[in-house]
């Protein structure tokens, strides 16, 4: 189960994994009292099969606001998006995203109830089957014990482990993750994180996830784009895979290199904030 | 009796619902102890004549004897049906009204517009014009009931959908939810505590209405309802009766409400949508 970042890849097996996203020329304006707010512009990346993209930012940068845009919540004022080659649409089930407010449920469907209901919808398997795939993710996710449960009598983990399930139950063709665990205590993000790496390795779900900690992007990335505000803009994208490998194998690892990548991304974010590093 | 000071502020309580204790309030049955027994007291001492006030034993005799016969159910029934068929009427007509004010800046202005102007007037009032319209029968009490209910609900119905989270309505798009999909799975469920809010205050208006059509406009098609029962007894000089009606009234009034609540603690609380 090695990823495409592998030795091996380097000898026989040459190919590259698919592009599932291409985002060209990407710019998104908003409109203000004052006129026009430019929160991205010209945003150009890639993104490959089974990848794991870590949006990393000061606030305001832009980085939600591009994640909406991927989603089809928000309109592009200049460039494109291409899902496997095609412009994507309105927002569908092959762009799933998960936010950082805890009351993403829906409130009237039990936990079980939101899992099954996004499967038989999306899926279009029967009700029994959709239960099924709910009590799946709801044990993948620690959540077995709490499957009857309405929303609303949950802790903010459990909610979030809850959204989660539900986005992986769709099978999306790209996951959009929106600070998911933005709003959660240390203790219950790192183990959200190690969750997350548990599900990917099961489905290798092609991911963007947005955050603003630089432990969270180191830990969880294949490649890390540090973004920039004032205009929103990618400041620079650093290839994580073989950090990656490591904190795969071990969310708790502490690699020397993963030190050095924290410094180097802690003087990006003060270049990002438009401040000038110090000595 | 709560009805009467919810009627008299409609909109503002869009989304609070009430907590209410399960249990009978000792407060609340010594209340009614209390009214009962002052009554008694003022019937029995002063000797009122039992024409005008009669005593509270004889109202529960005329009522069980009312009840017993099938003349109470009976009139009950010919106000509940037509008071449902309005309401049901009134309601399917909201929500469509209510739903094209979502997604149309321009028939929600309509739809604010001729609620502001003809909510404040009282239904009842139509109904002479409503029997040049449709006739004698019961099209125009259930219109006058249609017209009573239909603004408040509509307007609830409006806020409640127009307050439903850009969350949740984002969640019900990712998972590919369109048109009556939509509005099923995230709108309606959505927007159900200002959908109740909206059915109480308008099953309380359609409520009087009817009953006041009753009074003025007496049986509709032959058959009689509460209000017509309470004029029909006045005539006969049977007091008593005219009491076992207005109680009856009371009765289905509080029923209803205990439904309602019932609705409410089964779901929306259920749910946690009501603490906001």
């Amino acid at each position: 189960m090695l990823s495409y970042a592998s030795a091996e890849s380097g000898t026989a097996d040459k190919q590259s994994p698919p592009e599932v996203l291409k985002i060209v020329g990407c710019t998104i304006d908003f409109k203000t009292d004052k006129g026009l707010f430019r929160a991205v512009e010209d945003v150009n990346f890639s993104m490959y099969e089974g990848e794991k993209i870590m949006l990393l930012g000061p606030s305001g940068c832009g980085k939600s606001t591009l994640l909406k845009a991927i989603g089809g919540f928000l309109p592009l004022a200049e460039g494109h998006i291409e899902l496997y080659g095609k412009p994507i649409g309105r927002p569908g089930p092959d762009r799933v995203l998960v936010f950082q407010d805890h009351n993403q449920l829906l409130p009237w469907r039990t936990v079980r109830g939101n899992i099954a209901f996004a499967a038989r919808q999306v899926l279009g398997c029967s009700k029994h089957e959709a239960l099924a795939k709910a009590d799946k993710y709801l044990d993948i996710t620690g959540l077995a014990d709490f499957g009857g449960f309405f929303p609303h009598t949950l802790s903010g983990g459990m909610k979030q482990r809850a959204a989660i399930a539900r986005a992986f139950v769709v099978d999306p063709k790209v996951l959009l993750m929106d600070e998911p665990f933005g709003a959660l205590d240390a203790q219950t993000r790192q183990k959200l994180q190690l969750e997350l790496n548990r599900l990917w390795q099961r489905t290798r779900t092609s991911l963007i996830f947005v955050t603003h900690s630089i432990d969270e992007a180191v830990r969880l990335g294949h490649r890390i784009v540090v973004m920039a505000r004032d205009p929103g803009r990618i400041l620079k994208v650093i290839d994580n895979r073989t950090l990656q490998e490591e904190f795969l194998a071990d969310i708790e690892a502490e690699p020397t290199e993963a030190a050095e990548l924290r410094r180097e991304l802690r003087a990006l974010l003060h270049e990002a904030r438009g401040e000038t590093v110090g000595g | 009796m709560t009805q009467l000071t919810l009627a008299k502020k409609p909109a503002s309580r869009s989304r609070t619902v009430r907590v209410r204790d399960t249990r009978l309030p000792v407060a609340q049955v010594a209340t009614v102890a209390a009214v009962v027994v002052i009554w008694w007291l003022y019937v029995e001492v002063m000797d009122v004549n039992p024409l005008l006030f009669p005593s509270p034993t004889s109202v529960a005799t005329a009522w069980w004897d009312m009840a017993s016969s099938g003349e109470l159910i009976k009139a009950a029934g010919t106000t509940l049906r037509l008071l449902g068929q309005g309401i049901a009427v009134g309601a399917v007509l909201a929500l469509v009204l209510s739903a094209l004010a979502v997604f149309h800046s321009g028939a929600r202005a309509a739809l604010r517009t001729l609620a502001a102007m003809f909510n404040p007037l009282p239904s009842v009032a139509l109904l002479p014009m409503a029997l040049l319209w449709f006739g004698v029968g019961p099209s125009p009490i259930v219109f006058v009931i249609v017209y009573a209910v239909i603004w408040v609900m509509a307007l609830n119905l409006n806020a409640g959908f127009e307050a439903v989270p850009l969350q949740l309505r984002w969640v019900g798009q990712n998972l590919g939810l369109r048109s009556w999909r939509y509005l099923v799975h995230v709108f309606l469920p959505a927007a159900l505590p200002s959908l109740l809010t909206g059915f109480r205050i308008a099953w309380g208006y359609g409520w009087r209405t009817i009953i006041a059509a009753e009074l003025v406009f007496g049986a509709i098609g032959g058959q009689g309802g509460l209000g017509w029962l309470i004029v029909v007894e006045r005539y006969n000089l049977r007091s008593d009766k005219v009491f076992a009606s207005l109680f009856t009234i009371i009765a289905i009034g509080l029923a209803v409400e205990y439904l309602l609540s019932k609705i409410e603690s089964k779901t929306v609380m259920r749910w946690g949508l009501s603490s906001n």
